[in-house]
């Protein structure tokens, strides 16, 4: 008895002494709280009140985790008993979750879908902001039963935001088909996690005896745990074989949701699954880990086939939104490659090309959002000759896609250039053939991206259009938006450095 | 041993579930058999995490995990069948492969 109160104790020490650091976490559950009285009780009178508050709240916790900054120096933290770990590099994540988070927000601000649907607009923000938090604990989750609850908390709450246009055919379809696909992913990762729990007796993976509780059964049954669990990150990634689901969710969900589906929830799965395979590999012999080999394989055999099944399929899309969902697919093969290649230099460059990825990506659906709101259609053939009638916002188009495409001078290819270095690297230190190949693989694929993503500038610029309609003018707040995107974009692929020279630990 | 009964019995009651509930999943036509395709999987994960958490009498992380589990798994569901009502009513039916308005 005596023994139990000093553990309550220190627990209860432990979690006093970690508040401090979810100062982020906390005053966005706040915010939603007060998002949802001022709903009930104020949005009749004041117009757009609660989006005034989402962006506001959002505002003021980016600032809030840009001083974790300051918290935090070298080393991580580990917080409530070794359930979620603080890093520098979590941080670096959580603000650009935050961030593209922001950038959704303004956007959904002004899209006539949403405007016009009969639920008002609300109850979307608030659900933006509370996947906003999932993301965050995502990214700083060091247990199992974390982890599941991070993974589901996002996922519910993106279901609804899929399906959020009711009397919309499309939206209504890739919610159901995300529900249902998510559902399946969550099920198997349970799965998965059980048996994980069973053969080393610990939910922390950071512990020792989660590696040595893995390496001590047979490598088939460690295996098979370890598959099912990476199901469940692989469909947060949009990676072969769960990416199935992308394209129709993609097409159907509000253009807003579908910037924010590819990038935040990427961004956040990906620090998941380096922080899952960091701990499946870290042991304190001298031999090295047993896996270590086998996921390098499996991850490097994961990114060609997601590689080139998102670019391939691309070619042929007529509708952007789609072309852009098999990009999406493309771009996590190319993130992969820098997990594959596992190194320090590999996370660096894995973050570079997320805040490249994510700036070039949400323009480019921001430029989406513009153009159907003036002419209320996706389809590549309606974009014929808009190029000269808005020519501004189509610059940046083609500013974002080069970007995607990984040429100079903008920054994705300073971002496809560190990631090919990281594998390369890895592959002389380590002697993979496979890596090699995963390489070759990448330079193929960013040649065939160039086919697809050049349909938009053609179609935009050299085709003439069928016929002559007046046009509205576009939405001064997303002019704005656009224009400050692409400018970074290419600031970015001239100066590297100033991003690159941040992000150090 | 839990009560005289080995753990492989629970193991082979759960990995049996698991399978059902995934050959459901891949079968069935209508969402809602799918949808309980679903529950059938979190419930073989479910009972793992029991059986393996009676092993656990320190920390008890597998019953809380289970916990945790059907708690989501009901929020999960709760979501996904106001998705499929409101599928019906644009499309008047439940069946995935006839919700088809996106061309591939």
């Amino acid at each position: 008895m005596e023994n139990f109160v000093g553990i309550i104790q220190s627990s209860i020490n432990d979690t006093l002494g970690s508040w401090i650091y979810l100062l982020p976490e906390i005053s966005l559950a706040f915010i939603f709280i007060l998002m949802i009285v001022a709903d009930l009780f104020w949005a009749k009178r004041i117009k757009n009140l609660v989006a005034i508050i989402a962006v506001s709240g959002l505002f003021i916790t980016i600032l809030e985790t840009l001083d974790q900054f300051l918290l935090i120096h070298s080393s991580a933290i580990p917080l409530f008993g070794g359930m979620i770990k603080l890093s520098v590099s979590s941080v670096w994540y959580k603000l650009l979750i935050e961030l593209s988070g922001l950038l959704v927000m303004l956007f959904s601000l002004r899209d006539f879908q949403l405007r016009n649907t009969e639920k008002g607009g609300s109850e979307y923000f608030s659900l933006v902001l509370v996947v906003t938090i999932g993301l965050n604990f995502m990214v700083m989750a060091q247990n199992l039963l974390m982890i599941y609850l991070s993974v589901e908390f996002v996922s519910v709450c993106s279901y609804i935001l899929a399906a959020y246009l009711t009397g919309n055919k499309r939206s209504e379809e890739s919610g159901m088909k995300y529900a249902l696909f998510g559902a399946v992913a969550s099920a198997v990762m349970l799965y998965g996690m059980s048996l994980l729990y069973g053969f080393t007796g610990t939910l922390d993976i950071t512990s020792s005896a989660f590696y040595n509780g893995l390496a001590s059964i047979s490598l088939m049954s460690a295996s098979v745990a370890l598959l099912l669990t990476l199901a469940g990150l692989f469909f947060k990634i949009s990676a072969f074989p769960m990416q199935v689901w992308v394209p129709d969710v993609y097409e159907g969900a509000p253009t807003p949701i579908t910037a924010f589906l590819s990038v935040a929830p990427k961004v956040a799965g990906i620090a998941l699954l380096i922080t899952f395979i960091t701990a499946v590999n870290s042991t304190n012999t001298t031999t090295g880990s047993v896996f270590l080999a086998s996921t390098e394989s499996l991850l490097a055999v994961v990114a060609i086939v997601t590689m080139t099944i998102g670019n391939f399929s691309a070619l042929w899309q007529t509708n952007v939104k789609r072309l852009m969902a098999y990009s999406a697919i493309g771009h996590s093969g190319f993130i992969l490659m820098g997990v594959a290649a596992y190194s320090m230099t590999g996370q660096k460059a894995i973050l570079f090309f997320l805040f490249v990825y994510a700036l070039a990506n949400i323009g480019a659906f921001l430029v989406i959002g513009y153009f159907s709101n003036v002419f209320h259609s996706e389809e590549l053939e309606d974009y014929k000759g808009m190029g000269m009638k808005y020519p501004l916002i189509s610059v940046a188009m083609v500013i974002f896609l080069v970007s995607l495409t990984g040429l100079p001078p903008t920054a994705g290819f300073v971002g496809k250039f560190f990631i090919f270095s990281a594998a390369v690297e890895a592959y002389m230190i380590g002697g993979n053939v496979l890596l090699l190949i995963m390489v070759i693989f990448g330079v193929v694929n960013t040649v065939v991206s160039l086919f697809y993503y050049f349909k938009i500038p053609l179609n935009l610029y050299l085709r003439k259009a069928k016929t002559e309609i007046s046009l509205e003018k576009g939405n001064l707040l997303f002019s704005v938006i656009i224009i400050f995107l692409a400018l970074f974009t290419l600031f970015l692929g001239i100066f590297p450095s100033k991003l690159m020279g941040l992000m150090n630990w | 041993m839990l009560n005289g009964i080995p753990l492989e019995h629970f193991m082979i009651i759960s990995a049996i579930l698991f399978s059902a509930g995934l050959f459901s999943v891949l079968s069935r036509k209508n969402a809602i058999m799918i949808l309980i395709g679903i529950e059938l999987m979190i419930n073989a994960g479910i009972l793992n995490l029991v059986v393996f958490g009676a092993f656990d009498k320190q920390k008890n992380e597998g019953q809380v995990f289970a916990l945790f589990a059907i708690v989501l798994a009901a929020a999960g569901v709760a979501v996904a069948l106001a998705i499929i009502l409101n599928v019906y009513r644009q499309f008047k039916t439940v069946e995935p492969n006839q919700v088809e308005e996106m061309k591939y």
